[in-house]
């Protein structure tokens, strides 16, 4: 029982030294400098709540908040309700070319933030690109997609969507694809119709890996940071200044590393808090739950 | 082969006591079935001897050399799973092949053992396939040539036909039981099923509550149930027991049911005036009387099945259950006596359970 | 009425079509465009009318090829930096999965939370400590730097997918194998490893996506000497601005850096589309 234990020490230890050495003493360090007045190479002095104080009558925070708040509420319900309906049509579909189409659908999770950049930045390009020229085409007017206050958010707002949406189908789709059919021939038997088999057999199916889905994309969203930086730098003027890209600015362009610490804490605690009943979940089903038949 | 014992083991879980102090001599080519129901130790015990659990206390020795502490690679011992456990990404050869493998034996003898398991087995075909491409049956007879390619000193049953329908359950029982008279390697077989207990084993262990409750060859465990316990699980359907007291009048000593009905006790029962006792008989020694005769039962279920016919009545506030190779023709709620052959009474001491006769 | 089922369905076919038409363009037709942009000579790829009939030419490639050696050695550094967090991703976390799923006791099981709580951090914060802390060691612009930080994001999401794989695998195996006369290390290596294999490659896909596309850290962290590739294309994008480099250039970097890790999400599609993402996946 006892070298049993000593193994199973032995053995967690190399992913705990890790995750230690590289996540949890550099944030708790990061925990104190928020305290501090603390910049690259001078000496430190513990300053109490100043940094938090300093961020939270700072006017940008508040400006890159809001900013954020709407980005989230934009890019989630999208892409969940996009994410949904692209994966439930996959479910559907009987062509044997399926998995082509899927393969289709799943290419953006491929592409990085740079090269999304790269290729989003030509499809918004006011002069060349290709965005502009349908629009004109279909009789409305060229848009300034990321120079233009709103239109940079927009612009933002349709690349991470783009970048998300197969991560939501991948949650959907597998779920989806576990339904026995004789539901929906029953379904079918009872008289209901199209729009009443999801209402009643497809959507409270789904809801367990859609909550799941929703909870994952929402703590991903929050912390969005690089095609935004790579698209508009959080500009025209703060337009699309997410709390990632103000906190990165604060320490990376001002080295306010002090400040810069304190809202990372915040980001970290708001993301833990929304998280945590997920976090339970996801430990109580693979780490208690088939214990008890063991 | 080898002979083993296992002497006082205790085994717990947190709390719970799996074995309490269990004690059994196997004999060297020996087939021992363990036999009780879910919970009363018998795969623990069996997982003991080949070492898969660690006992708290007590000494297992196999073929006299102690193996306490020994991890089960050096135990040298075969075990056929209720799953199979076969190796599921390794054709049938490699899976019986595998301990020879990790022995570095010669790649000949390989060959001769998995062919001679194989051959036994009726696998020679399907050498190449793995265990998903293979029926429940032939995965089985895998299982068991894995442990008959090695020559182990004991082979294991762990409720090894439990997965198998009706019918292969049969076939296969029959083919163990061949097996060992060819073999003759020690065997011990776990079972819920008294019936493959009985008809598997020399000697069947009746285990309850991690305690062992009686063991013997089959027919004297059905014959002279040491206890209420072991009465009640050997046979089915299972024995009638009824509760009452001894009247020891001017005659003989009688049995009397607390509404009066009484019940003649078998000669050389020797018991007490007024003492409380437990009257057990099996249902094929009790004749159902249309007449006066015995004790008043109401019948409940006829189920005719051919060659017997099975009677449930009831007899004060116990079911009983009465069978017969004649075609009784009672129907529901008739009044009917039951009689019970004296020669074939078990007595049991109400407190302990012990037998009396 | 069966000629009115019949036109009922082909309705919905075209329909069916169209919807399908309008969801391929979406997810793929960026890729598409960056695709065949980058068989462009400059003089297509500028016209606003889009050219769809062109001549291809390989001349943004052979660009590449001759005038951004740097490109290629960001390329390089990538191919390291991914395969190194992936290699030391499954090191760490499969004796780890192993023994959460086969000894670990409840009191064991507890640190799972920690565990599970580290897939929630945010990456970009870890950035504010790390930077001077990297700085103060010498792990800046380092591959190495790079591969501890990438394997520390995707250990836990790793361990906690090896181990629901090393769950599947039935107990009474590893008995089996024990009493066949293997140890406990031997029953890991010919018949757990073979049977959770799917799980590594699953594993290896969520590093390799995460490391291969960060461009945070590797901004950040490894700028100048251990750029990789993510960087590297959008310092290009900087320089299309000066005239420094060209759209077609940058289009068949793109394709270069993308075209792999593409091929690589196709191929395990099908065990993708098996869920056995529920750990999550996403940066």
């Amino acid at each position: 029982m006892r070298s049993n234990d000593r193994w199973t020490l032995v053995l967690l230890a190399p992913v705990f030294l890790l995750l230690t050495a590289i996540i949890f003493l550099p944030e708790i360090w990061a925990g104190w400098i928020s305290f501090t007045n603390y910049r690259l190479g001078d000496p430190s002095r513990f300053i109490g709540f100043a940094n938090f104080e300093y961020f939270l009558t700072d006017p940008r925070f508040w400006n890159a908040l809001r900013v954020n708040v709407i980005f989230v509420i934009a890019v989630v319900t999208i892409q969940m309700v996009v994410g949904l309906a692209i994966a439930l049509f996959l479910a559907q579909m009987k062509s044997p070319l399926r998995f082509l189409w899927i393969a289709m659908v799943l290419a953006p999770m491929a592409v990085s933030p740079a090269v999304s950049s790269v290729i989003w930045r030509y499809l918004f390009d006011a002069n060349i690109g290709p965005l502009n020229y349908f629009l004109e085409q279909m009789g409305f007017e060229r848009m300034q997609w990321l120079t233009g206050v709103t239109t940079a958010m927009i612009s933002v707002i349709i690349v991470e969507v783009w970048l998300a949406i197969p991560h939501v189908v991948l949650f959907v789709y597998p779920a989806r694809i576990t339904f026995p059919q004789d539901l929906y021939e029953a379904a079918e038997v009872d008289g209901a119709t199209a729009w009443q088999k999801f209402r009643y057999i497809t959507f409270p199916l789904l809801r367990p890996a859609f909550l799941l889905a929703l909870v994952f994309r929402v703590i991903i969203t929050i912390r969005a940071f690089g095609v935004v930086w790579l698209l508009t730098k959080g500009g025209p003027g703060r337009s699309t200044e997410l709390l990632a890209i103000y906190m990165f600015k604060e320490g990376f362009e001002n080295w306010r590393f002090g400040s810069a610490a304190a809202i990372a804490w915040a980001m970290l605690i708001i993301t833990i808090l929304i998280s945590s009943y997920m976090i339970y979940r996801m430990y109580q089903n693979a780490f208690v739950k088939q214990r008890k038949d063991a | 082969m080898a002979a083993i014992d296992i002497e006082k083991v205790v085994k717990t879980y947190g709390a719970f006591t799996a074995l309490r102090g269990v004690s059994l001599t196997i004999d060297d080519g020996a087939f021992v079935a363990l036999v009780g129901p879910s919970g009363c130790g018998k795969t623990t015990l069996l997982r003991s001897i080949c070492g898969l659990e660690d006992i708290i206390s007590g000494e297992i020795r196999i073929d006299g050399k102690e193996v306490t502490d020994q991890p089960p690679k050096d135990r040298d011992i075969a075990m056929v799973f209720q799953s199979y456990a076969l190796y599921p990404h390794m054709s049938v050869s490699d899976n019986m092949s595998f301990s020879m493998r990790l022995a570095h034996a010669a790649k000949e003898l390989i060959t001769e053992k998995v062919g001679y398991a194989s051959g036994i087995l009726g696998l020679g075909d399907y050498l190449e396939r793995l265990p998903r491409q293979l029926s429940g049956g032939q995965r089985q007879r895998v299982a068991m040539g894995r442990a008959i390619v090695r020559n182990p000193k004991a082979f294991l049953f762990d409720e090894p036909l439990s997965n198998l329908d009706a019918k292969l359950r049969v076939q296969m029982r029959k083919e163990i039981k061949q097996l060992h008279q060819r073999l003759g390697v020690t065997s011990v077989f776990v079972t819920h099923d008294q019936i493959e207990a009985m008809t598997l084993a020399d000697r069947v262990v009746v285990m309850n509550a991690g305690n062992i409750e009686q063991a013997g060859s089959p027919l004297d465990l059905y014959d002279h149930p040491a206890n209420t316990f072991v009465a009640g699980f050997i046979g089915s359907p299972a024995m009638n027991m009824l509760e009452g007291n001894v009247v020891r009048g001017d005659g003989a000593p009688r049995f009397v049911l607390p509404d009066g009905g009484t019940l003649p006790l078998p000669v050389g029962a020797d018991l007490a005036d007024g003492a409380g006792v437990i009257f057990g008989v099996r249902p094929e020694h009790v004749h159902a009387a249309a007449t006066d005769d015995g004790a008043r039962a109401t019948v409940n279920v006829v189920e005719p099945t051919g060659f017997e016919t099975f009677l449930y009545s009831t007899l004060g506030d116990t079911e009983v259950c009465i069978r017969s190779t004649d075609r009784l023709a009672f129907r529901p709620d008739d009044e009917i006596g039951f009689v019970p052959d004296p020669e074939h009474v078990h007595l049991f001491d109400p407190e302990t359970g012990r037998r009396l006769n | 009425m069966a000629g009115i089922r019949s036109s009922n369905s082909l309705a919905k076919r075209v329909l069916s079509a169209l919807i399908l038409t309008v969801i391929v363009i979406w997810s793929f037709g960026p890729i598409a465009i960056a695709i065949v942009s980058s068989f462009k000579n400059q003089r297509d790829i500028f016209t606003y009318v889009p050219t769809v009939v062109f001549e291809p030419t390989l001349g943004n490639y052979a660009t590449l090829l001759d005038e951004w050696s740097t490109f290629w050695r960001a390329m390089g550094v990538s191919t390291i930096t991914t395969l190194g967090s992936a290699a030391l991703v499954v090191l760490v976390s499969l004796p780890a999965a192993y023994a959460y799923s086969r000894m670990a006791r409840p009191a064991f099981a507890i640190s799972a939370l920690f565990l599970i709580a580290v897939r929630m951090f945010p990456p970009i914060i870890i950035t504010i400590p790390l930077f001077p802390i990297f700085t103060g060691i010498g792990l800046t612009d380092t591959p190495l730097g790079l591969i501890f930080v990438y394997a520390s994001f995707m250990v836990s999401i790793s361990v906690l997918l090896l181990k629901v794989f090393i769950d599947g695998v039935p107990r009474e195996v590893d008995e089996a194998a024990m009493l066949d006369g293997a140890s406990r290390l031997k029953t890991f290596v010919h018949i757990m490893l073979p049977q959770i294999a799917p799980g590594i490659a699953a594993s290896i896909i969520f590093v390799t996506l995460f490391a291969w596309n960060d461009f945070l850290f590797s901004f950040l962290l490894a700028g100048t000497k251990a750029k990789t590739a993510p960087v590297m294309i959008a310092e290009m994008m900087g320089a299309v601005g000066e005239g420094a480099a060209t759209w077609g250039t940058i289009f068949a970097a793109s394709v270069v850096q993308l075209a792999p890790i593409l091929l690589f999400v196709w191929l395990i599609q099908k065990p993708l589309l098996r869920g056995f993402q529920s750990g999550g996946s996403g940066k």
